[in-house]
């Protein structure tokens, strides 16, 4: 249920910005106030004061100014990719609203949602990603399957046939050493 | 039903009683529910508080699963090499690399010629520790080309 | 882009594994199979993401089993009709089916959710060597056995049994199967 109602995304930016040019994705923003109400007031104040150096500063960001009458204050910020965002700024004065237009500013248009992992590449890996045959011997490639060596049980310890080779190969070993000497041994 | 332009008028003088608002924060959570399940309080509240508890106690087994998964991969990763996963990590924290499990499954998919010296840097501290338990490196088949 | 199409290509890539059953443990060998059936010899393992291998195991007819188990041990079978249960013992069942056997000890011992169906279609069982030609084709690894094979005497060769360090020597008039008594004396 909540993978619906609470959407979850991965992080995207729009066509790598900023790796090369940065372009602001901010296309419109629409001031909406009323003239006269109180609600009002910090957004008109922020036009009378700030509005001009926001301009100045941003000029690929288009400013419409919506003066309605009776009706709540918001800033409506349209994107690049089309989406549209609406921040009510109903009694906020005006230096809340100058932090609300930043962030408007700052925003890539993607939808905010809960992000699965905080990073993203493209080119996730540089000695290349695992295959079933990274691991394995290329001598793989021209050997006759089935083969009797591949197949063969391989102990990780010695049996008891071969200790008790090993050990008579030792006690031979003496032997020779000693000239043949009496051990008992028959070998 | 475009909620947020709703749920902006909340300030304003309301239309309707307070239980609208009450009910449709609820029911807001019943989104692809079939049935009655998904359009009224009375009958979906149940099934959205399942869903609440399921949404909770699957947080906590994600985590678990996750762990399992990435135990078995590593698992995986190093038997290719003759090296059991547990005993890959316990050569790892001996030798003090603190990476996670979550970083040792990313290199042993992406990353496999690093994951390999990873694997000969346990065996290594195995072997200088003395844990029988490592397997011996298997002797090099005698490869005939099936011509023997 | 192509590379990428290549890339997931190449790290799903299904491989196909072969397994000598000869004077193998059934109990000891389903485990190892299912293993590579599954997919969790791969570091990209996710029970939902279908990675598992196919296993072609050949002579199933030469498979070991502990003790007196071909004696002992029973397979379990109802008709789902009224008094259809029956119980056979292996011997018997490895008689009519050679790879019956091993096939019902994977069967069981794979996790009896709905992925084991597709996995006990991706297990192909031969009595012997003989393995069509189209599968033979398509082998890319083999499984290593779990038991070693044992060498009977006459598989030695002379050599190799003079070669070998006697702890004693028989004395020379040394019966050694004297028989039994004919005449009760």
């Amino acid at each position: 249920m909540s993978h619906a109602t609470i959407p979850s995304g991965f992080v995207k930016s729009a066509l790598q910005n900023g790796a090369g040019r940065y372009v602001c994705q901010l296309q419109r923003l629409t001031l909406v106030f009323c003239k006269s109400s109180g609600g009002s007031r910090g957004l008109r104040d922020f036009v009378e004061k700030h509005l001009l150096e926001f301009t100045q500063k941003n000029p690929g960001v288009v400013v419409y100014l919506q003066p309605r009458r009776h009706r709540p204050p918001k800033l409506v910020a349209e994107y690049l990719n089309g989406r549209r965002e609406e921040i009510p700024v109903a009694t906020h004065n005006d230096e809340t609203i100058c932090q609300w237009v930043n962030h408007l500013r700052t925003h890539s248009g993607n939808e905010t949602v809960r992000l699965r992992k905080t990073w993203h590449t493209d080119t996730p890996s540089i000695q290349g990603p695992w295959t079933p045959f990274t691991n394995k011997d290329t001598r793989l490639n021209v050997t006759q399957l089935p083969s009797e060596e591949l197949s063969r049980f391989q102990p990780t310890e010695p049996s008891a046939t071969e200790k008790l080779l090993r050990l008579a190969e030792q006690l031979r070993a003496k032997d020779a050493v000693k000239g043949g000497g009496e051990t008992g041994t028959p070998v | 039903m475009f909620l947020t332009a709703v749920n902006c008028i909340r300030g304003a003088p309301r239309v309707g009683p307070a239980k609208f608002w009450r009910v449709q924060q609820y029911l807001r959570f019943s989104w692809g529910f079939r049935g009655r399940k998904r359009h009224c309080y009375r009958i979906g509240m149940r099934y959205i508080h399942k869903a609440l508890v399921y949404a909770t106690q699957g947080r906590q087994l994600k985590k678990i699963q996750m762990h399992k998964l990435w135990d078995m991969r590593i698992d995986a990763a190093a038997q290719e090499h003759n090296l059991t996963g547990c005993n890959f990590c316990e050569g790892l924290a001996r030798s003090n690399i603190q990476l996670d499990r979550k970083v040792l499954t990313d290199l042993a998919i992406f990353e496999p010629r690093t994951f390999q010296s990873l694997v000969e840097v346990s065996k290594r501290r195995l072997e200088e520790e003395g844990i029988a338990d490592v397997q011996a490196p298997r002797p090099q088949g005698v490869f005939t080309r099936g011509m023997l | 882009m192509a590379q990428h199409r290549v890339q997931q290509w190449a790290t799903f890539a299904r491989m196909w594994w072969l397994y000598d059953a000869r004077w193998q443990c059934p109990f000891q060998s389903a485990p190892v199979i299912i293993r590579h059936l599954q997919g969790l010899h791969k570091p990209i393992y996710h029970p939902l993401s279908d990675v598992g291998d196919h296993v072609v195991v050949i002579n199933t007819e030469h498979i070991a089993m502990e003790g007196d188990l071909w004696r002992n041990w029973r397979h379990f079978h109802h008709t789902g009709y009224p008094g259809g249960f029956s119980a056979t013992r292996v011997w018997k069942v490895h008689e009519a089916d050679p790879t019956k056997v091993l096939h019902k000890q994977i069967y069981s011992t794979v996790k009896g959710n709905l992925l084991r169906r597709p996995i006990m279609a991706r297990l192909h069982l031969y009595p012997d060597d003989n393995v069509p030609e189209d599968i033979l084709k398509n082998i890319t690894g083999q499984i290593r056995q779990l038991r070693e094979v044992p060498k009977r005497l006459d598989e030695y060769t002379q050599d190799e049994r003079d070669a070998f360090p006697r702890l004693f020597e028989w004395p020379a008039d040394y019966v050694p199967n004297p028989g039994k008594k004919t005449v009760k004396s």
